[in-house]
């Protein structure tokens, strides 16, 4: 039987949690439940509910567009995370360290997140435009090749992963230095005192204290680009065909365009079982004492 | 002595933000004594777009001065205009009376119980009534029957011309042959011959529904079944996409043009034609904004297809915006009267001045000295009506408009044949119908 | 004399690197900038113009606007009611899920995942049903139960990982010196975790001041906030550049004022409390 002591702490932990499990509840329950229930229904708009059990999810597994949106998403969000990690902690590592002008710089590599995924996407936009933008413009100085960037299929999804990298490579950073001025500057003067070179004290003890910010970083990236819909709509609309139609782009389609409200909720389902497993898959790789 | 502080201006603010909330709104109440005898309407929520509110607007003054009702105009922005308003319709609360609507969502809204059929309104001879003799546009009504029952009066119809250079083209072409010939006269330099609507979601398949009627193409037969894969669809996107492809007639970016990138061409002289909704007529005719071409262009319909017997076959859209009740509105009666007033020419009247709606459904604003003067366009805009078609109504019309865009630009970019995409077009509207319940 | 030069060499490296990322970076912005002072015939010129006459009509079309203001304080008031609720009771949580183990621990970070994951569309529809029948449409209430209710799963799990990777042993020090757990977390955990503490409020804060969706569905002309406002200018069917540039730095500009100022407030007053007493 429990001991007083653990029942203390049950009830401490959860008065700690009662704040946030009472919004969460009130609010998000109710729509989550739902959700979860229009799924199991078709609906549309001229025909109303009714209820098919499994058959949006048996749709989904059969739904080509689907497979193909599935597969952008996968690669959109591989490409743009693997660089955004890497070039966010290069950079949180740079600016860790005092030097002049280090938080004008920092301020500065903020302003690409400031902008809201729809002013990105027009600005952008601007720029990838294949008469008057200014990318053409540089590759053609430079002697490079210059493309239709957002009506060609081929860097159509390429196109909507630099807007990516650009708007959160910043927000990458942000987390991973905060996490990086919180280790103790002791560790690194005793490996120094060690002798330890740069790199070793960047695997010894930096990319361990770090590691549950990467594993947050990776997880809330990773559910952001699956959910992604601002930047892909305003750049591409999904198209060329369907070159750069991500899940969330056509979860949004058919959810509150065409209203098939039953399968884009089956969507969202799919796609929050997809990411829970990536998610698991991360933590189990990452080993962090959780 | 941290903590004390965070606590505090923890209750401080949610103190605030619970008082913020209980502010109410004002309870509307009728303003002037109406000259009716009748009681003043009662308020009633007006939804439209952000570029034709302000005309809502100054029409509902006018209301509230001329009956006393009060009209609250709910602006929506564009972008989730679909969105927001089936949402609210479907949430069946009653949260907008009168809705901003184009005819192609009155098929399956209206099937879908959402909207208020308007006939028995019309027979009840205590309300006020349209003055049909007024309509510029009965076409423009009919866009608004479904299944013998009408549900909403039109405020704009909007169609298409063939804007080209004076001083490079003489006379317009006339089919589709002389308009490929015309555009690869013209393609050189820095200038092509024409350009495209290629973006998505759907821009393309409105511009690429012209060709495909002009060419015989067929969406769907009486009993809905598609046809768009027949020879004539294909031919119709075959030419449409060679002119990318195989003629380069159009600039490499038109899977990236929708209506500004297409004015943007015309007016920075990029195209000596294009094909371009009546709206840009203004913009275009504008000195200070269309600087290079202001007085070097004329508008002529679009061009046709040659048939066997000689004659040419021209077909050209329209769009239809107007406005419809919601089937669950609680005072059924005062939203109309409100409609009724904001579609005839006493409302009309603000939106070419105030909002972005041009060609309203009036005889009256039309034959205005001060709008005649204002667009030079309108006579040769009637004569382009006869061209006119909409998209049938059909409850699955959005989707399908969709479906086809999708397919149009996998073959306008090459990643399907034309053949293959028609293919694929048809057995997804098939797909669409069967799952609609026509067959 | 080695270690000097090498030293010289990486730091040049470092400073060459930033230059570079920077640029990068910031050129988009710049170019916008540059666009929304440009004259429409200027602004599509190619090759691009880089010197002309410019023009701050579309800055004070859109700053001189009447209702400007009453959208930013709609953002501003609604924006940081939420984040500022959010984040104190997500550090609450946090602190809750890092350093206890309870029945229901894994569940509950779990459960918040799935909240997280769940696409924006889906909850917009049932909320707004919900929202109509409760009157909670197109009030400040309304958008700030949805945007705290929304950045608590986010702000939760950050907050954790933070947590999680401060040892417990100080606040362990300081409890049996007599402190309660809650007094620990203030005094000793908050200001060591006040780097994260810090981002997290930043951006969440930037995201819920940047959300258009829940505000354009769950909102209307009343409380209408910054961004859905801003859509008005930029239409599809007139994309004024210039304009939309303009109008696009009237949105960021405010936020970004406030992220320098709340970074160094929030690390302040976080801080200012932890001297070793």
């Amino acid at each position: 039987m429990m001991s007083r002591r653990s029942w203390r702490r049950h009830i401490s932990a959860y008065q700690f949690l009662a704040p946030i499990l009472l919004v969460v509840v009130a609010m998000l329950v109710y729509p989550l439940l739902y959700v979860s229930r229009l799924s199991f229904f078709s609906y549309s708009l001229s025909q109303g509910l009714n209820f098919i059990g499994w058959q949006n999810y048996i749709d989904i597994a059969k739904d080509s567009v689907f497979h193909i949106a599935l597969r952008n998403t996968i690669t959109y969000s591989a490409a743009a995370i693997s660089v955004e990690l890497v070039l966010g902690f290069v950079l949180a590592n740079t600016l860790n360290s005092e030097f002049f002008g280090r938080n004008l710089v920092r301020a500065f590599l903020l302003i690409p997140m400031l902008a809201s995924p729809i002013v990105s996407g027009i600005m952008w936009r601007f720029m990838y435009n294949p008469d008057f933008g200014i990318i053409n413009y540089f590759f053609k100085s430079l002697g490079l090749p210059t493309f239709v960037w957002t009506g060609n299929p081929s860097t159509a999804l390429l196109a909507c992963i630099v807007v990516d990298i650009w708007q959160y490579t910043p927000f990458v950073m942000l987390l991973l230095l905060a996490g990086l001025q919180s280790i103790p500057k002791e560790q690194y003067e005793a490996a120094m005192i060690d002798g330890a070179t740069f790199f070793q004290q960047m695997r010894h003890i930096t990319i361990p204290w770090l590691k549950p910010m990467i594993l947050v970083v990776l997880l809330m990236r990773t559910m952001d680009s699956v959910k992604v819909f601002d930047q892909v709509y305003a750049l591409t609309g999904g198209g060329p065909g369907v070159s750069s139609l991500t899940v969330g782009v056509y979860a949004y389609f058919k959810g509150f365009r065409s209203f098939s409200l039953g399968y884009a909720s089956a969507i969202s389902w799919v796609m929050a079982l997809i990411t829970l497993i990536i998610s698991l898959l991360y933590i189990r790789s990452i080993k962090v004492p959780e | 002595m941290k903590a004390r502080m965070l606590l505090t201006m923890f209750i401080v603010l949610t103190v605030m933000s619970t008082l913020a909330s209980c502010a109410k709104p004002p309870i509307p109440s009728p303003t002037a004594i109406p000259p009716t005898k009748a009681p003043p309407p009662k308020p009633i929520t007006v939804a439209v777009w952000v570029t034709d509110a302000p005309a809502v607007r100054k029409a509902a003054e006018a209301y509230e001065q001329q009956t006393g009702g009060k009209v609250i105009v709910e602006e929506i922005a564009r972008e989730v205009i679909r969105e927001k308003q089936v949402t609210a319709l479907t949430a069946a609360t009653g949260a907008y009376d009168v809705l901003w609507v184009p005819s192609e969502w009155i098929a399956e809204l209206a099937e879908g119980g959402f909207l208020q059929p308007l006939d028995e309104l019309m027979a009840n001879s205590n309300l006020p009534q349209p003055n049909k003799d007024d309509w510029a546009s009965p076409g423009g009504v009919e866009a608004y029957r479904y299944k013998a029952k009408l549900y909403g009066f039109p405020v704009s119809m909007d169609t298409e011309f063939l804007f080209y250079r004076t001083d490079l083209i003489s006379k317009p072409p006339e089919t589709w042959d002389e308009y490929l010939e015309v555009a690869q006269k013209f393609t050189k330099d820095d200038m092509y011959g024409t350009t495209l609507f290629g973006k998505l979601p759907e821009s393309i398949s409105w511009d690429f529904i012209n060709y495909f009627w002009s060419f015989g193409g067929v969406l769907f037969d009486e009993n809905f079944h598609p046809h768009v894969n027949s020879p004539e669809g294909v031919a119709a996107l075959t030419y449409y996409v060679d002119l990318l492809q195989k003629y380069k007639v159009v600039p490499p970016g038109v899977p990236t043009y929708e209506y500004p990138e297409v004015l943007t061409a015309f007016q920075q002289g990029k195209s000596a034609m294009c094909i371009q909704w009546n709206a840009a007529y203004g913009d275009f005719a504008s000195q200070e904004k269309s600087p290079l071409i202001y007085d070097k262009f004329a508008v002529a319909r679009l061009p046709g297809y040659k048939m066997p017997d000689g004659s040419i076959h021209r077909s050209v859209i329209g769009h239809v915006w107007g406005f419809v009740l919601d089937a669950h509105s609680k005072n059924t009666e005062d939203a109309y009267r409100f409609l009724v007033y904001l579609t005839g020419k006493d409302g009309l009247k603000y939106f070419p001045t105030d909002g972005a709606s041009i060609n309203v459904n009036s005889k009256a604003v039309l034959t205005d000295p001060e709008m005649v003067k204002a667009h030079p366009e309108f006579p040769f805009l009637n004569d382009v009506f006869a061209d006119m078609s909409l998209w049938p109504n059909a409850t699955v019309t959005h989707d399908m408009i969709l479906a086809l865009a999708t397919e149009a630009s996998a073959a306008l970019t090459g990643i399907k044949t034309p053949q293959q995409a028609m293919d694929d077009a048809n057995a997804a509207i098939d797909a669409l119908m069967k799952k609609a319940g026509y067959y | 004399m080695k270690t000097k030069l090498n030293a010289l060499i990486i730091n040049s490296l470092n400073y060459g690197f930033l230059i570079v990322v920077l640029a990068l970076f910031l050129f988009p912005i710049f170019w916008m900038f540059l666009t929304s002072i440009k004259h429409p015939v200027d602004a599509f010129a190619m090759p691009p113009i880089w010197v002309f006459k410019p023009t701050w009509e579309n800055y004070i079309l859109t700053f001189l606007h009447k209702e400007y203001y009453r959208y930013l304080w709609n953002s501003l008031v609604v924006t940081t009611i939420s984040i500022v609720i959010a984040t104190f009771i997500s550090a609450l949580a946090a602190y809750g899920t890092a350093r206890y183990r309870f029945i229901g621990r894994t569940q509950v970070l779990l459960g918040l995942l799935i909240f997280y994951t769940i696409p924006g569309i889906a909850y917009a529809i049932p909320l707004f049903l919900l929202y109509s029948r409760l009157g909670l449409l197109d009030t400040a209430l309304g958008l700030i139960l949805v945007f705290t209710a929304l950045t608590i799963p986010f702000a939760t799990w950050v907050l954790h990982g933070y947590f999680v990777s401060i040892p417990p042993d100080l606040e362990e020090a300081a409890m049996v010196d007599g402190c309660s757990r809650l007094a620990a977390l203030f005094r000793v955990t908050l200001p060591l975790a006040a780097p994260g503490v810090a981002a997290t409020a930043v951006l969440t804060f930037i995201a819920t001041w940047n959300s258009f969706l829940y505000p354009a569905i769950l909102a209307g002309s009343k409380y209408k906030t910054l961004p859905v406002a801003v859509a008005a200018f930029i239409t599809d069917t007139r994309i004024e550049w210039g304009q939309a540039a303009a109008v696009a730095s009237a949105i960021i500009l405010p936020v970004l004022a406030l992220t320098v100022a709340a970074q160094k407030f929030i690390i302040l007053g976080l801080t200012s409390g932890a001297l070793k007493e």
